[in-house]
């Protein structure tokens, strides 16, 4: 499925577009790799704040702001990624390490839903700290999967051959 | 300098960095790693000093508060950005704009300089004394960085 999907990609005016003009692509990593920066300060300071506990809301009141950046650091990832794998949907859709990625950033959304949802108003977690520090290794550790996997699929992983 | 960067990128560590498969992605990945952290930081601290963002963040807390990830984040990309660089020494060195990026960076070094030891800096934590300066060296900074980046991965197809 996703075979025909990336041949039909790649045979489309929007990739077409974007294969001739030989700027787009770098340009558009830029901006993801910047998008990646933002979300990277953004998630980890959080993780950071919410390993502080139940006690300390005074001390991170920026907290629902680290949360607003890291969704619309996200939805900048989205965008520039969607324009990415219209590009080269080769370099994407027949990687399995691409569709790793995906589904570990389904899972980190999931996550950080959670993390958010639960420090709620307080900016803190109601947690044990087992609890706590469990959820937030897990946060942590899959954003840095997912980094490695965006790297990583430019030198492994090709299906399509 | 020719007979340098020929010296670094044949000594072993460098052979192991450009032969070995997995060595240079997974530099390479922790390159990103620390630069987004610097730079994901600084862009923060530029944009609360601007007053364009993180304003829920206190002026007085924001070097305590933010530093400590852009140095982590700056010695890790400094660290295997060296490496890299290493791996192919006279190929990096002849490439323009890995040059600009560098020129950026020591700009940027530069302007983070003056930032923090401006003497306006000192009343700067009272949040009462943002002065045009100060604001003026954010905005370079920002400028700086994103340039920084841009040019970053420009380099990888040139």
């Amino acid at each position: 499925m996703l075979e025909h999907l990336s041949a039909t990609l790649a045979a489309s005016p929007a990739s077409l577009a974007i294969q001739e003009r030989l700027w787009i692509v770098p340009a558009v990593q830029a901006i993801h790799i910047l998008a990646i920066a933002i979300l990277v300060f953004s998630a980890f300071s959080a993780n950071a704040a919410l390993l502080r506990g139940k006690g300390t809301a005074t001390a991170t009141p920026w907290l629902p702001s680290a949360y607003r950046w890291t969704w619309g650091a996200l939805l900048l990832l989205l965008v520039s990624g969607a324009i990415l794998v219209v590009g080269e949907p080769d370099r994407s859709l027949m990687n399995i390490i691409f569709r790793v990625k995906m589904v570990l950033v389904l899972l980190t959304a999931a996550l950080t839903l959670l993390l958010q949802h639960l420090s709620g108003r307080s900016g803190s977690l109601s947690l044990g700290t087992g609890a706590r520090w469990s959820l937030v290794a897990l946060s942590t550790a899959i954003w840095l999967a997912i980094i490695f996997c965006g790297r990583f699929i430019a030198y492994f992983g090709d299906l399509s051959s | 300098m020719h007979s340098f960067l020929l010296w670094l990128q044949g000594t072993s560590l460098a052979t192991v960095i450009a032969e070995a498969t997995w060595l240079f992605p997974i530099i390479e990945t922790l390159h990103v790693i620390g630069l987004a952290l610097a730079v994901g930081s600084i862009l923060s601290f530029d944009l609360r000093v601007l007053g364009l963002g993180w304003k829920a963040r206190a002026l007085a807390t924001l070097n305590r508060d933010i530093l400590p990830w852009t140095w982590a984040g700056f010695l890790l990309a400094l660290t295997t950005g060296l490496l890299m660089f290493a791996s192919a020494a006279e190929r990096y060195a002849a490439n323009p704009l890995f040059l600009v990026k560098i020129g950026l960076l020591l700009l940027a070094g530069l302007n983070a300089a003056i930032f923090h030891l401006h003497p306006h800096h000192r009343r700067f934590a009272t949040e009462q004394h943002l002065s045009p300066i100060l604001k003026a060296s954010a905005t370079a900074s920002l400028t700086l960085w994103v340039g920084t980046i841009v040019l970053g991965r420009w380099i990888g197809f040139v």
